[in-house]
């Protein structure tokens, strides 16, 4: 019964959609059929799916993104661009020297326009860490980023000496055994065979396309803590639970791992946020 | 074997070619990235707490296992020299090794009043009443 | 923005007479009442009560909750539209926190 009123909605919905967007973009400008068709299909999607509660962080983060000046802030299509960054990150940048990730760039733009000194950046970067429900600004701003490249597929430049360099030093470090337990990332997360922790299986960098679905959902929220988790709050979790030393955000070895999995996604396309436990 | 190997070669090598170094063997040192870099970048990714940089210090098995991406993907020796690095490791009880007979677990655990731990001093015979789980037999 | 904050999401047009499905999405810890077995001591919960669903100022649907929804709910009701308006809904807690949101939709 709900199954036919559903599919009955949606078809209602698609139809009415089409129409609408038909009269709605002619009085804003002409779109080819293909593209309203598109339009359509999308937001029909969106309607099917429902809303993910990490979107509340995202409008959150438009207004954050303001209050600290990160306008200014260029993620490498421009100051203050934010459509499309997260495809491209990590990049090198040349006014830094270095490659960064998407959480490092902020964190150095905090420090550049927002007047934070370093250890303020990483105060606000953790201030949602080991929290549930936690309305925290910089989650909000990660969020609000990688929302706007949504649908865009992600294209790390490889052929960047420095960044393929970091490429290389994080599958080294994703490969190696460290720690008082002979722990990597590959314990869980390489093969061929399918690993699982209870019912969860996990993704394997080995297999094709699985880390691709596993890291364009970045930041994901997630039900048990009711918040969103992002890529650096993951790795520092990952690395607690290998009993490695304690992470420290928007270091280098986070851009080396960010590299190494975005690099290794390259043509998936971004889904945020994404929904998990 | 061969075919895991082969296969766990195949996803290196694609995973990591590149149009300037194209290798067909296992990618154990990158041409262009030297062990001091990616020993630099781990050390600079976590917190500089002296209690616990040990935990970065590889010791010989890791390093060997490190060069592989998973135990399919190891040749027999470099297996061979992690077992014996590893052996001298296990410490074994000070007191020996006492498994105790298994055939006497065996009756235990078959018979149908056995099966828990206290019960070696019971009589072991058949229940008077029909209907107690009897194993192998449901 | 804190607790409280929501997002309701409609579709922009519909038909005269369907029934489409209001979208919302609602931040809130949702905890129970707890008691604290060693001293008896009651915590008490909070939580959303009441979600009204106005059309046009016109009461629609009313849904009573409790603690036993898990927190930031998603919540999708249904709804007959016949002529273009505004949609409201008006939520409040167990604290006293009353908010309302609204989202606008046109018929044809």
């Amino acid at each position: 019964m709900r199954k036919i009123f559903l599919t009955s909605a949606v078809f209602g919905l698609a139809c009415a959609g089409l129409l609408g967007y038909q009269t709605v973009k002619a009085q804003d400008q002409e779109l080819s059929p293909e593209e309203e068709i598109r339009l359509v299909q999308e937001f029909n999607r969106m309607m099917a799916e429902g809303i993910n509660p990490g979107e509340i962080w995202a409008e959150m983060g438009k207004e954050a993104f303001k209050k600290y000046n990160l306008d200014k802030c260029d993620f490498g299509l421009g100051p203050g661009k934010v459509e499309g960054a997260l495809a491209q990150l990590p990049r090198y940048f040349p006014d830094a020297k270095k490659v960064m990730d998407l959480e490092t760039r902020i964190g150095w733009c905090l420090q550049q326009y927002a007047g934070m000194t370093p250890e303020q950046v990483k105060k606000f970067a953790t201030q949602c860490w080991g929290k549930s429900q936690c309305m925290g600004e910089y989650d909000a701003i990660v969020m609000y980023v990688s929302m706007a490249s949504n649908g865009q597929k992600v294209n790390v430049n490889l052929k960047n000496p420095q960044v393929k360099r970091m490429y290389e030093i994080g599958k080294q470090i994703y490969y190696a055994r460290l720690g008082p337990w002979d722990f990597n990332c590959a314990t869980c997360h390489a093969g061929q065979q399918e690993v699982r922790i209870r019912a969860t299986k996990l993704w394997s960098a080995d297999r094709p396309g699985e880390a691709g679905q596993a890291v364009s959902i970045f930041p994901k929220y997630l039900v048990r803590w009711a918040q969103p988790m992002t890529m650096h709050y993951r790795y520092a979790e990952c690395m607690r639970q290998m009993r490695w030393p304690t992470f420290e955000p928007h270091s280098d070895l986070a851009v080396a791992l960010s590299a190494f999995l975005y690099g290794t996604a390259n043509g998936t396309e971004i889904k945020v946020p994404g929904i998990g436990r | 074997m061969r075919k895991t190997l082969f296969l766990g070669l195949l996803a290196i090598g694609l995973v990591g070619i590149s149009p300037a170094q194209q290798k067909k063997q296992p990618t154990k040192k990158e041409a262009g990235v030297k062990p001091e870099e990616v020993r630099q970048v781990l050390l600079s990714g976590f917190e500089q707490d002296p209690k616990f940089l040990w935990k970065l210090e590889q010791d010989e098995s890791q390093r060997i296992c490190s060069q592989y991406p998973s135990r399919e993907a190891m040749p027999a020796q470099a297996i061979q020299k992690v077992i014996e690095l590893d052996n001298k490791n296990i410490v074994y009880p000070q007191w020996g090794i006492f498994w105790g007979d298994w055939k006497e677990g065996k009756k235990l655990v078959d018979s149908p009043r056995g099966g828990r731990f206290a019960s070696y001093g019971f009589p072991i015979k058949p229940p008077t009443r029909a209907g107690t789980a009897t194993p192998a037999t449901s | 923005m804190a607790t409280g904050t929501a997002i309701v999401r409609v579709p922009k047009e519909a038909q005269k007479g369907q029934v489409i499905r209001v979208q919302m999405v609602i931040t809130h810890p949702m905890t129970p009442t707890r008691r604290d077995p060693q001293t008896g001591q009651e915590t008490p919960g909070h939580f959303l009560t009441k979600l009204q669903l106005f059309y046009n100022d016109q009461l629609v649907s009313e849904m009573n909750m409790a603690a036993g929804i898990s927190a930031n709910p998603f919540i999708a009701l249904p709804l007959k539209v016949e002529s273009a308006g505004v949609i409201k809904i008006v939520y409040e807690d167990n604290k006293g926190g009353k908010w309302e949101k609204t989202a606008e939709i046109t018929v044809k």
